[in-house]
């Protein structure tokens, strides 16, 4: 077993396998686990939100915006007046990053422990067997997992069929998109849409959901409903912090500050 | 600005990118599944079935002849030499013409994965599948009936003529006419078990998941006995000359008797097994995850030991005098020995 398996997919299959085991249903398991992660990494994530409203500010700051003007073209003496103003102002360009590094391994352990704990083929059957801790639970009731959750077998690709429509329906892919689209447009900052930043954000908005969505209608459901849960709970995350504005899901509206909450 | 759509996408490719890599099993493949005549092997393995010759390891025949999205990872059944019968891990049930791998007929009436091999008599086809039924069909394809059970079907049913006996994931071995699909008996194993039953004298064998081996009476099955495991029994066991040979989860092998269920012999060559141990004429052959090929003999010494590359938890076959086994992750796909371990061919697919 390696680094990878030992201190992060391993433990992850193991609590929610417990979880599972004492909820009985696994689509409740993925929601549960899901949020159990998402408030472990709370902290982290609040940490990042407030640097990278800190760096917003700084961006906003008259002396950062005259230097723009100033040192046009000029990249090397526009980054060290930037650097010194980072310090004035004690503001880390990199405060915002590292939470997010510190949580992509958390959330790609928590992908890929609902993958490996859903073990569609045998292969993925022994790899399960081997990552539950022997004596830690109990195998002989816990496989195979009911995987069956509302409508969808969550180890495969969710279509609803209706028997008036001669096709399946990919409800919880078209979920997964709208759930997406809402969390980018309601949590990005405001930017001025004449610079690069705010272009490419535009893009996020509409890329992102759209990967997202084909991930879900093509992988097994299981993941699309942890893409649901994890968006809501996103949107609830940043509404908890006042950092989401509902306006911006109107259309025709131009992104704009959030509603910051007395605090 | 031209470069503006490259950093989004760039980032969501490498986030994907992320989500899918980390570990060594890519999700939803499997093993590759072995199957041989007296004259070609049929290997299933990603996108492919490959028709292989025995004598030399030359490439017949590869189906479907073009890329398609297609999975194959279940062994192959034979209808002698009329038709190849091989599931794929969408829904569909393919008979191929072994002579040259054209279709003959699809079955697309499944719900789920074809895991298992398929089990041919001389009149129906018997096919497993995750979608929790075992499906009859006739030698055409035309379903005849269809028996669900608690859980998925993952492993081949095997028949004494009269009854087909199958295991589910459901934690029951079965018991339905062959005939009908109506049912004789179901006994409740009270634990998982991942492996295909064996049949004989009277007896059902089945290796549990959550260690031990139990008998079953062939037609009334009621438990005979059960008897441990030090680990998890992955692979079907094997009855040669009265005795049951099998391995573990831990690289253990035993034999014990099939009438009484006591142990024989216990010996540790090697690292883990998960496949099916396959008997030859001198003994029993076992491949271990770490990339052994061992051939015990019928007291237990170890006739020989062969390492190659890769993972060996795919069951090995025997055909026309080779032991025949296939890799997952090592350097070929195929690899044929004979009775005396010496290596006499390996086949890679052609590149594309």
């Amino acid at each position: 077993m390696n680094i990878w398996d030992t201190f992060i997919i391993t433990p992850m299959i193991n609590v929610l396998l417990t979880i599972y085991y004492y909820i009985g249903s696994f689509g409740i398991a993925i929601i549960l686990f899901t949020i159990l992660i998402r408030l472990v990494t709370h902290p982290l994530m609040v940490k990042q939100i407030k640097s990278a409203q800190a760096m917003q500010g700084l961006t906003q700051d008259k002396r950062y915006k005259d230097m723009q003007a100033k040192y046009k073209g000029q990249k090397e003496k526009l980054a060290q007046a930037q650097m010194e103003l980072y310090k004035e102002m004690g503001v880390s360009p990199f405060a915002s990053c590292l939470p997010t590094i510190i949580q992509l391994p958390i959330i790609i352990g928590l992908y890929q422990s609902l993958t490996r704990a859903m073990a569609s083929t045998p292969a993925e059957m022994l790899y399960l067997k081997q990552h539950i801790y022997p004596g830690f639970l109990n195998i002989s009731t816990l496989i195979p997992l009911d995987n069956r959750f509302l409508w969808m077998d969550l180890a495969q690709p969710e279509r609803l069929f209706l028997p008036f429509i001669a096709f399946g329906i990919p409800v919880m892919a078209i979920i997964v998109v709208i759930t997406s689209y809402m969390q980018t447009k309601l949590t990005m900052p405001p930017a001025d849409p004449s610079n690069q930043s705010a272009m490419m954000t535009n893009m996020m908005n509409i890329y992102m959901p759209l990967l997202m969505g084909y991930l879900a209608y093509t992988l097994s459901s299981g993941l699309a409903l942890y893409f649901v849960v994890s968006n809501i709970i996103g949107i609830l995350q940043y509404a908890m912090l006042g950092r989401v504005n509902w306006k911006n899901l109107l259309p025709g509206q131009k992104s704009a500050a959030p509603v910051k909450k007395g605090r | 600005m031209k470069k503006n759509w490259r950093i989004p996408i760039l980032s969501i490719l490498i986030l994907a990118g992320l989500l899918a890599g980390c570990t060594g099993l890519p999700t939803g493949t499997n093993w590759p599944g072995l199957a041989a005549s007296a004259d070609t092997v049929y290997l299933s393995n990603s996108s492919n079935v490959y028709a292989v010759q025995l004598n030399n390891g030359t490439m017949l025949w590869k189906y479907p002849e073009e890329t398609a999205r297609i999975m194959f990872y279940a062994p192959a059944a034979l209808d002698g030499n009329q038709q190849v019968i091989v599931g794929d891990y969408q829904k569909t049930l393919y008979s191929i013409n072994p002579k040259n791998g054209t279709t003959n007929w699809k079955f697309t009436q499944a719900a789920s994965r074809f895991i298992g091999a398929a089990l041919v008599t001389s009149d129906l086809i018997y096919a497993p599948n995750a979608d929790f039924s075992l499906y009859a069909l006739d030698l055409t394809g035309g379903l005849k009936w269809k028996y669900t059970t608690g859980q998925a079907v993952w492993t081949q049913p095997v028949t004494d003529g009269e009854v087909v006996y199958f295991n589910s994931l459901d934690h029951f071995t079965y018991a339905l006419k062959a005939v009908d699909g109506s049912l004789v008996w179901k006994t409740d194993l009270q634990g998982p078990t991942v492996n295909a039953p064996v049949v004989g004298d009277g007896k059902i064998y089945v290796g549990m998941l959550d260690n031990g081996l139990v008998a079953l009476e062939a037609a009334t099955g009621k438990v005979l006995w059960e008897t441990p495991t030090e680990d998890g029994v992955y692979g079907t066991p094997v009855l040669k000359d009265g005795k049951i040979i099998l391995g573990d989860l831990s690289g253990n092998i035993y034999s014990m008797d099939a009438g009484s269920g006591t142990g024989d012999w216990k010996i540790k060559p090697g690292g883990l097994i998960a496949s099916n141990p396959a008997a030859f004429e001198s003994g029993v052959v076992f491949t271990t995850e770490i990339g052994e090929v061992i051939a015990i003999d019928p007291a237990g010494a170890i006739l020989w030991n062969r390492q190659i590359t890769g993972q060996l938890n795919a069951s090995p076959v025997v055909s026309s005098g080779l032991i025949l086994v296939a890799s997952f992750q090592g350097d070929n796909l195929l690899t044929a020995f004979d009775f005396e371990g010496a290596q006499k061919w390996t086949f890679n697919p052609p590149k594309k």
